[in-house]
């Protein structure tokens, strides 16, 4: 039996309609294949240019909560935000931050932060960049209190502070003539027979805040810089100073700009003692003289003692127009008499007394101490306690070795 | 009625076979001439595409040496049309990699601007110190000599550097035939920047992108420039 020609003509048409059909289906796929390339192309593109600046966010995060630590959602032990704890969602992507203190700098003050950003889903379409840094915290220490103790103290009679005052102890006021204008930050506030509450009340002491620097931290300014210089202060003998009325005893020179003079034992000073910059003192200083004054150059302390600080009785007088610090006790010497005759101690800038017994219990001068906010700057005088004041970027980018 | 057998069997005339093949070439012509054009448009797509992207990933490398940079130097301009006198370049202090605070010769590069005739070898390349992986320490010290603070803001040091023993071009970026820079910094300047654009030909497609990008590290300017 043969097949008709209908039969075979039949057969070819089908054939060419399927023939037609999968050119066309592999036209198709060609073209969506194209097209989901090219669609994928630049969904990748843009991902990564989202991740890189993702990243970038991710450090200047982490360089605001170095500055801000305050800002920070945790601090870790050592007080810095150290990073995220989980990766954090920002629009699209997440973003991982870890921050770690480079103990190698010399310096508690230099971080290596890496920030890792990912865009999309998982998958081939997902994309990861990773930003590094190494920043350099600015910082300085602050005084933000009128006086400042490391320990429980007592103002005796006739000392007025003028302006907060900051103790990591018991803070009792004597008698009716002492007086604090303004807050009390301490655990607890002890009121004396006719003592009235400080004006601003008690509060409790912020996070971080400190009394006064030790006589571990405190700078001793033996070397300071100034101008990207630095100098050598000056060597004032230990022993008695004295001065002439209207004559500057101590002043400051070009090889040593700041006017700081060390002295390495005790000191005690005599009548008109002028002294135009910063007397360093690594014993103990005594105030054994009428009209005695010392006014430092901008950002430096007035007087920095490390043992204590003396005021004799009576009719004697110093004025420090800057900062004051006491790394062990303020006492006197002498009975009160009269007020007409008392010895006197004026402070204008602010008094930090770093010792655990601040104020001798038989301290009798008048005392005066008042916040100034252009003489309490003193931003090197403490390497602990400082605060961040700004960020210097020292590296962008990851760690390039060098090249020996 | 019941069709003859030579009826069904007639063929076509020839009217009618001319008419049909005119309709047929006709139909096949359009289809063939639409489907060149989408072709070409989708060829020029892709080129546009591909050009987009190569622009694209050019100017975040610049972008991250420029970044990183602490302080970017002497800067000669170049030009995005026209025949400069020079081609742009721009001598930059990539960072302080051994944190001394001053510059030596292994941590300077030098972005320039090549051009040629054909573009896909005009490029920019980024001159950069590479010891020989032979030398010893004393011998790489020896030649990584520190230079003055404001060395990198003399014109000169340009072409000395390039011609600096062990100092290579590598090509960062190609398909660029033109290039302008311009360096943005003074005493007053919080951030130095570097404002740039490039012209890419990619296969025919010329795309001109514009770009300015700050350094993250900046270093104080020497007295001389301040």
């Amino acid at each position: 039996m043969t097949c008709t020609s209908k039969h075979s003509r039949s057969g070819f048409a089908m054939m060419m309609v399927l023939a037609a059909v999968a050119i066309a289906a592999v036209l198709s796929f060609a073209l969506l294949a194209g097209a989901t390339l090219q669609t994928r192309t630049r969904g990748n593109a843009s991902r990564s240019v989202s991740a890189e600046y993702l990243a970038e966010s991710g450090l200047n995060l982490a360089m605001y909560y170095l500055q801000n630590p305050n800002s920070a959602p945790s601090l870790n032990a050592s007080n810095y935000w150290a990073g995220t704890s989980s990766p954090v969602t920002i629009g699209n992507g997440t973003v991982s931050v870890t921050v770690t203190r480079d103990a190698a700098a010399g310096n508690n003050w230099t971080y290596e932060i890496t920030s890792t950003a990912t865009v999309g889903s998982s998958g081939d379409t997902q994309m990861i960049r990773t930003a590094y840094a190494r920043a350099y915290v600015k910082n300085e220490y602050r005084v933000n209190y009128t006086s400042g103790f490391n320990a429980s103290a007592t103002i005796q009679p006739y000392t007025v502070i003028t302006g907060d005052v900051i103790c990591n102890g018991t803070f009792k006021l004597s008698n009716s003539t002492s007086t604090v204008s303004g807050a009390v930050y301490a655990p607890t506030i002890q009121l004396g027979v006719g003592a009235t509450s400080p004006s601003g009340g008690r509060k409790d002491i912020p996070t971080a805040a400190v009394g006064a620097p030790t006589t571990t931290d405190v700078n001793k300014y033996q070397t300071y810089t100034s101008g990207g210089v630095t100098y050598n202060a000056g060597t004032q003998a230990a022993g008695t100073l004295t001065g002439s009325a209207g004559v500057t005893t101590l002043g400051s020179s070009g090889s040593n700009p700041a006017g700081v003079w060390y002295c390495s034992g005790n000191l005690t000073l005599g009548d008109n003692v002028k002294i135009d910059g910063t007397l360093v003192v690594a014993g103990n200083l005594t105030v054994a003289g009428a009209n005695i004054i010392v006014t430092p150059k901008s950002n430096y302390p007035g007087v920095v003692v490390i043992g204590n600080l003396q005021v004799n009785q009576t009719q004697k007088s110093m004025t420090v127009n800057g900062i004051c610090f006491v790394g062990g006790q303020l006492k006197s010497s002498g009975v009160f008499v009269t007020l007409a005759t008392c010895s006197s101690l004026t402070v204008n800038g602010g008094l930090l007394i770093g010792g655990s017994s601040p104020i001798s219990s038989s301290y009798n001068p008048i005392t005066n101490v008042t916040l100034n906010s252009t003489m309490n700057k003193a931003p090197e005088l403490s390497t602990a306690g400082r605060t961040p004041i700004g960020i210097q970027v020292l590296r962008w980018g990851p760690v390039v070795p060098v090249p020996y | 009625v019941k069709p003859t057998i030579a009826a069904k069997k007639r063929g076509l005339t020839l009217v009618e076979l001319v008419l049909g093949l005119v309709v047929v070439s006709m139909v096949a012509g359009a289809t063939g001439a639409m489907m060149t054009a989408v072709g070409a448009g989708w060829a020029h797509g892709n080129q546009v595409e591909v050009s987009t992207s190569v622009s694209t990933q050019a100017m975040v490398r610049i972008q991250k040496i420029l970044r990183a940079a602490k302080q970017i130097g002497v800067c000669r301009t170049g030009g995005i049309s026209g025949s400069p006198s020079q081609s742009a370049a721009v001598l930059i202090w990539k960072g302080d990699i051994n944190g001394d605070g001053h510059i030596q010769v292994s941590e300077l590069a030098l972005i320039e601007h090549q051009s040629s005739a054909n573009p896909a070898s005009a490029q920019l390349v980024c001159w950069e110190l590479v010891f020989p992986s032979t030398w010893t320490t004393a011998q790489k010290q020896a030649q990584d000599l520190t230079l003055a603070d404001d060395a990198i803001y003399s014109d000169a040091e340009i072409d000395s550097f390039k011609a600096t023993t062990n100092v290579r071009a590598a090509g960062i970026v190609t398909c660029v035939t033109a290039a302008e820079f311009h360096r943005i910094d003074s005493s007053g300047t919080v951030r130095p920047a570097l404002e740039y654009a490039l012209k890419f030909n990619k296969d025919g497609v010329v795309i001109v992108k514009y770009g300015r990008t700050t350094s993250r590290t900046p270093a104080a300017l020497p007295a001389s420039q301040s």
